[in-house]
C-alpha cells in the first residue's frame, strides 16, 4: 500500500488585500464590491504517489507552492480538491522554533514542545536527558529559554525533533542545524531516521543534498506539476535541468522550465564548479599578491621606510580585520603602533560612529591605512568627507600594480 | 471531540500550564495577584458604596463579592480566550492541531484562577454571618455551565478577532456595558419590576444572582431560572462552534 498517494491536488491560497485590514475598510471594500482578495491556486493538479522508504525532493523556485504542499500533507491545509491519502504517522519540522516559552526552562520546553509534536508524557520523560546530552546544553537545562544563543536555540529545537521514528517526516529546509561538528552531526542522525524506513519529504534549495539523497523528485513552478521523477536517474537528469532552468532564469526571468532539449554533459560538469564573479578573482589575486611582496625584501624596506622618513608612529586600518593582521607584523616593525582598526561595511553611518568615537579617544592618529585595494578610492573619498586625516594605500605602499602586472606576465 | 482530548490530554495539560504561567510570570508576587486583584478591586467598590447601599441591607459584603468574582472570572476567561488563536497563530501555523484547543486551555486556567479566587469568599462568608449549607453544592451548577457559556463565548471572539482586530476594543466597551448590567455593587431590587426583567437579558446576571440566592438565601432557585442557564450555555456554545466551525480553514490564512 502506497504510504502518500496525491492525485489532481489543488490547494487553495487567499491572495490579497485582507490581512489586519480592520472592520472599517473591510465595509468600505464591501461597499465599494471590490474586496480585493484573489483566490488563487497555489498548488495545481499535483499527483505523485509515494512507498515506504521513499525519499521525495521537492523544488521550484520561490513561491512555487512547494512549502504549501507540505502544509497540506501534514494535515494544516486541506487541499479543495482532489484526493489526498496519507498512511502513516507524520512528524512535520516545518519549522523548528515554534512553541517554545522563553520564560521557561529548557527541561519544561522539552515537555512543551514535545507535546506539540504528539510525543506521549513518558516518551518524553525517558528521553530529556538524551535530548539534552545530544544538543550539549547539560550545563544550561535550568536556564530559561530565551537565555540561549539562536545556536542554542536551534540545537535544542532540533535535538527534541529528532527523537522519533516517525513513519512519515516532513522537513522544511531542515536536515541539519548549528556550527561544524554539530551540523555533522544532526545531519547523520536525521540520515538514520531517514534510513530506517521513514518516506521523507524534503524541501530545499541544495540540489547537491538532493542530488544524494532522492528518488523521487517532484518539480513546482507556479503550482503547476512541471515534471515527477520515479528513479534515481530521472532524479538526477531532473535536477541537472533544474540547475540549468535557474542559471538560465538568473538572466532572463521570464524563461520556462525546459523538459524535452538535450543535455549536454559538459554542461552537467560545468555546474559543480561554479565559476567567480569577476569581484571574487580580484580579491583572491589580491590576497595571493599580497602575500608574495609581503614576503619580498625590497617591499619589506620600502614600507618600513615610508613611515620612518614621515615619522609617523600611530596610524588607524581601514579594511578587513583578517585582513589587516597580514600587516601587523610588517608595522610592528616599521615602529608603527595601531589605533584601531575600522571594519570596512556597508551601512554607510558605521563608519562616522566608530570614526566619531574613535577620533575622540586617539586624537594622536596621524595617518589611516586602507588596506582595501578594490575600493580604495571609494573609501578615500568618503573618509575625507569625514576627517582631515592624511590617508595612504596599500597601492601607494606596495607599488601594487607594478606586482599585480609581473603576476599577469607569469601566467 | 471527547475522544481527541484525550489523545492530547498531555499536550493539552502543557498548555494550560504554560497560560497558567505566562499570566503572572515576571511577577514577584505571582498566582497571589489572582487573589489580590480582585480584593482590591473588592475593597475599594467596599469604601465608595458601603454607606450608600450598604446600610440598609444585610450581607451587603457577600452580596458584592459574589458578583465581583464572578464577572472577573467572565471578563478573564472570555478575554484570554478571544486572543488565544491569534497569540497561538505561529503554533497553529505550522504544526497539526485541533486547534479548539487554544481557547479551551485559556478557559481551564481562568477557572483554575477563579477556584483560587473562591478562596476570598469563605472569611468574609464568616465575618459577615452568612451560613454554610448543604445547598452551597449547588454551586456547581453553575461554575459548570458558566464554564461551558465562556468557552462557547471565546470561540466567538477568537474566530472573528481573527479577521477582525476591532473586535477586542468594541468587546473591551460592551464588557464594561455588561459590568454595570450585573448589579455588582447596587441592588437589583432598587429597580422597578420591568428593569428587573430586563435585567435578565444579560446572561452574567443570572450567573451572578443564582449564585447570590444559594449562597446569601441558602435557596435553590427555580427551574425557570435552571433553564435559562441552560439555554444560554447551549446557545452561545452552538453560536461558538458554528463560528469556528465554518471558519476554521480561514484561519490559517489570517493568522
Amino acid at each position: 500500500m502506497a504510504i502518500i498517494d496525491a492525485s489532481h491536488l489543488y490547494i487553495r491560497y487567499l491572495l490579497g488585500d485582507f490581512r489586519d485590514i480592520g472592520l472599517k475598510e473591510w465595509m468600505i471594500q464591501k461597499a465599494k464590491r471590490e474586496r480585493r482578495v484573489e483566490n488563487r491556486w497555489s498548488v495545481e493538479d499535483v499527483s505523485f504517489t509515494l512507498e515506504k522508504g521513499d525519499f521525495m525532493g521537492i523544488i521550484g523556485v520561490n513561491g512555487a507552492g512547494k512549502s504549501t504542499l507540505l502544509k497540506s500533507i501534514a494535515g494544516i491545509l486541506p487541499p479543495k480538491q482532489g484526493t489526498l491519502q496519507v498512511n502513516g504517522n507524520i512528524i512535520a519540522l516545518l519549522e523548528l522554533g515554534t512553541g517554545f516559552d522563553g520564560d521557561l526552562n529548557l527541561i519544561e520546553n522539552i515537555y512543551m514542545r514535545g507535546a506539540l509534536l504528539g510525543y506521549t508524557k513518558e516518551f518524553i520523560a525517558e528521553r530529556v536527558q538524551e535530548i539534552i546530552q545530544f544538543a550539549e546544553l547539560e550545563p544550561f537545562q535550568y536556564y530559561k529559554y530565551k537565555q540561549l544563543s539562536s545556536g542554542m536555540r536551534s540545537r535544542l529545537a532540533f535535538s527534541i525533533a529528532c527523537m522519533v521514528n516517525p513513519e512519515i517526516l516532513i522537513l522544511d529546509e531542515v536536515l541539519s542545524v548549528g556550527d561544524g561538528g554539530f551540523r555533522k552531526k544532526s545531519e547523520q542522525k536525521m540520515m538514520e531516521i531517514i534510513q530506517s524506513g521513514a518516506t521523507t519529504l524534503f524541501v530545499s534549495h541544495s540540489t547537491t543534498q538532493m542530488r544524494r539523497l532522492c528518488n523521487k523528485l517532484l518539480w513546482l513552478d507556479n503550482g503547476k506539476q512541471i515534471a515527477f521523477a520515479n528513479n534515481k536517474q530521472e532524479c538526477t537528469e531532473l535536477l541537472t535541468r533544474y540547475e540549468r532552468y535557474l542559471k538560465q532564469r538568473a538572466t532572463d526571468p521570464t524563461v520556462k522550465p525546459d523538459l524535452t532539449s538535450p543535455l549536454t554533459p559538459t554542461a552537467a560538469t560545468k555546474q559543480k564548479k561554479p565559476t567567480p564573479t569577476s569581484y571574487e578573482i580580484r580579491v583572491q589575486t589580491y590576497m595571493n599578491t599580497l602575500h608574495k611582496m609581503i614576503l619580498h625584501p625590497k617591499t619589506v624596506e620600502n614600507f618600513i621606510a615610508y613611515f620612518q622618513t614621515k615619522r609617523i608612529t600611530h596610524i588607524a586600518i581601514y579594511g578587513e580585520t583578517m585582513l589587516s593582521k597580514t600587516f601587523f607584523g610588517l608595522l610592528e616593525r616599521a615602529g608603527v603602533t595601531i589605533d584601531y582598526v575600522v571594519e570596512n561595511r556597508k551601512e554607510s553611518n558605521y563608519c562616522k560612529t566608530i570614526y566619531n568615537r574613535s577620533i575622540e579617544k586617539y586624537p594622536y592618529t596621524q595617518c589611516i591605512f586602507i588596506i582595501d585595494i578594490i575600493s580604495e578610492n571609494e573609501i578615500r573619498n568618503k573618509l575625507r568627507k569625514l576627517t582631515n586625516i592624511p590617508t595612504v594605500t596599500v597601492s601607494e605602499l606596495l607599488n601594487y600594480s607594478e606586482w599585480e602586472s609581473k603576476s599577469k606576465k607569469k601566467k | 471531540m471527547i475522544k481527541t482530548l484525550k489523545k492530547y490530554k498531555f499536550l493539552f495539560g502543557e498548555l494550560v500550564k504554560r497560560d497558567f504561567r505566562q499570566k503572572y510570570k515576571k511577577t514577584t508576587l505571582g498566582v497571589i495577584w489572582s487573589v489580590l486583584n480582585p480584593l482590591a478591586e473588592f475593597l475599594i467598590l467596599m469604601m465608595i458604596f458601603k454607606n450608600l447601599f450598604g446600610r440598609t441591607t444585610p450581607h451587603y459584603t457577600v452580596y458584592m463579592l459574589i458578583g465581583i468574582l464572578t464577572y472577573s472570572y467572565f471578563s478573564n476567561a472570555t478575554t484570554s480566550g478571544m486572543q488565544s488563536f491569534l497569540s497561538n497563530g505561529a503554533i497553529i501555523q505550522k504544526i497539526k492541531l485541533p486547534i479548539w484547543l487554544f481557547p479551551l486551555s485559556k478557559n481551564v486556567s481562568a477557572l483554575i484562577n477563579f477556584f483560587i479566587t473562591l478562596i476570598l469568599l469563605i472569611p468574609f462568608m464568616i465575618i459577615d454571618g452568612v451560613p454554610f449549607t448543604w445547598k452551597l453544592i449547588f454551586l456547581v451548577i453553575p461554575i459548570v455551565l458558566l464554564f461551558f457559556m465562556n468557552y462557547g463565548i471565546s470561540l466567538i471572539l477568537a474566530s472573528l478577532y481573527i479577521f477582525f482586530k476591532d473586535v477586542q476594543y468594541f468587546y473591551s466597551i460592551f464588557c464594561r456595558l455588561l459590568y454595570f448590567c450585573c448589579a455588582v455593587f447596587w441592588y437589583d431590587t432598587s429597580l422597578s419590576e420591568q428593569g428587573q426583567k430586563l435585567l435578565h437579558i444579560n446572561p452574567v446576571y443570572d450567573f451572578i444572582s443564582y449564585s447570590r440566592s444559594i449562597i446569601i438565601h441558602a435557596q435553590i432557585p427555580s427551574l425557570i431560572d435552571h433553564l435559562v442557564l441552560i439555554a444560554y450555555t447551549v446557545a452561545m456554545l452552538l453560536i461558538g462552534f458554528l463560528v469556528y466551525h465554518y471558519n476554521k480553514e480561514k484561519f490559517v490564512f489570517y493568522l
